[in-house]
């Protein structure tokens, strides 16, 4: 048995430390997944919170201990729609030339050396863009390209998470990438 | 591969998905289409700025108040706690006033609020027995309390006073002494302090006086000591001065007559 496992099987027994250990072990991944999602801090908190609520709410309903990982995913997911409904944003910055192509200073930018004075500065200014970007997709759209791109989740286990077919996952990974092209 | 890729086939070829068959018939196409190309560029330009956004770090927070958060929350919304707060409330009224006849009247302007049967004479009439219960059982025991009162106040007025009348008689009974039997004790008392001053003040100059002989007793042994230790140093180094020049003396007689050994041998030898 793994040792994930195991401290899912504990957790769900009751133990306070197994579900401590849970909790460290996935809050940066929900903090992130949420912070990805609305791009802010709060709303990130806000989500690992619930979303370790309903966990310690529901461990109990979780047969497979393996199928931890999707389970948590789905119900950060589902909180985040709970947010997004409350609260949407709009930020376009656009980045591309009208023909499509990465402005040149951007694809400098990128190419330079990660020791430039002001790469970190440059870099937090990217990121800031691409955060918005994110914020642009539809909630599909992006919670694919989140799972994908930052949570390294297989196809499969985006499929899975979503009950939707792979082949829809990586059609909406696709659409979504191209959208976002728009806004970069 | 004759027509263009699935959106599918781009991500899989995107993320390395596809077989090295599959891969090699997609790049055969892709020889063949610009527009392809160009979205595939702008898709992985795309990813490769998206990986600009690193993970942010967070501290995940006390268990407690996760845990407590759980505990304190309920699985029910909380608008259906109220509405089934509020019927629960209802329904308690409803049994109450049903257990208790209670009557909701509206007379006179004034709503008023009643339990049981409504008869007012029987009310009346409880009403002016409980009076004249509450009167008499009143003054009996107000007259009671009054008497057990005044007793508790009479005792403790003659308690005191005899407590009073026994200090004064104490008071009376201490011998007393007159003007002159004061001034006496007083100079004698004063006598006495003079006379042990004095003998203290003569006993401190005795002490001080053995005290400074026999510090002066000591320092003329210590001198006495000390020239004795000095004039065995200067008798012993006169006496080794003594020796040296005596051994130095016999010493240069012992040369002197070798010398003049040796030079009567020459003188010999010589004649």
């Amino acid at each position: 048995m793994l040792h994930a496992d195991s401290l899912i099987i504990n957790a769900r027994a009751g133990s306070t430390r197994a579900f401590s250990k849970l909790v460290s072990l996935w809050y940066k991944r929900i903090y992130n997944f949420g912070f990805k999602y609305f791009g802010d801090h709060d709303m990130a908190m806000e989500i690992a919170q619930k979303s370790f609520i309903t966990v310690h709410q529901s461990l109990k309903m979780l047969k497979d201990p393996g199928s931890f990982k999707p389970w948590l995913y789905r119900i950060a997911i589902n909180h985040c729609h709970d947010e997004e409904r409350k609260s949407r944003r709009n930020k376009v910055f656009s980045m591309f030339k009208e023909d499509g192509r990465m402005d040149e200073m951007l694809e400098t930018q990128m190419e330079a050396p990660s020791n430039a004075p002001d790469s970190a500065l440059h870099k937090n200014d990217l990121a800031h863009v691409v955060i918005n970007s994110l914020s642009q997709l539809s909630e599909e759209q992006r919670e694919v390209v989140i799972m994908k791109e930052y949570e390294g989740l297989k196809f499969k286990e985006i499929a899975s998470i979503l009950t939707i077919s792979e082949n829809t996952a990586k059609s909406r990974l696709y659409y979504a990438l191209k959208t976002m092209k728009k806004y970069l | 591969m004759n027509k263009r890729p699935s959106e599918e086939q781009i991500i899989d070829f995107l993320f390395g998905y596809l077989t090295p068959e599959e891969r090699n018939k997609f790049e055969e196409y892709l020889q063949t289409d610009a527009e392809l190309r160009n979205e595939l560029e702008q898709l992985v330009a795309t990813r490769k700025l998206m990986a600009v956004v690193a993970d942010e770090e967070v501290i995940e927070p006390p268990m407690d108040q996760i845990v407590d958060t759980t505990s304190n929350r309920s699985l029910l919304p909380r608008s259906v706690w109220i509405v089934s707060s509020i019927a629960a409330s209802i329904c308690l009224i409803m049994l109450m006033g049903f257990m208790t006849n209670m009557n909701i009247t509206y007379a006179n302007r004034e709503i008023s609020l009643s339990f049981g049967e409504p008869t007012e004479a029987r009310q009346q009439a409880n009403f002016s027995s409980l009076l004249a219960d509450y009167k008499k059982t009143s003054s009996h025991e107000l007259q009671q309390a009054t008497s057990l009162l005044r007793a508790d106040l009479t005792n403790l007025v003659l308690d005191s006073q005899e407590r009073q009348q026994e200090e004064i008689k104490k008071f009376n009974t201490r011998p007393r002494l007159s003007k002159t039997q004061v001034d006496t004790l007083i100079n004698e008392f004063k006598q006495a302090n003079t006379k042990s001053m004095q003998e203290f003040y003569s006993q401190s100059s005795e002490q001080q006086e053995a005290y400074l002989k026999s510090l002066f007793a000591q320092f003329y042994e210590y001198l006495d000591k000390q020239r004795e230790q000095d004039l065995k140093f200067i008798q012993a180094n006169m006496l080794r001065l003594k020796n040296d020049t005596d051994e130095r003396q016999e010493q240069t007689e012992e040369v002197l007559a070798r010398i003049i050994t040796t030079v009567n041998q020459d003188n010999s030898i010589g004649q």
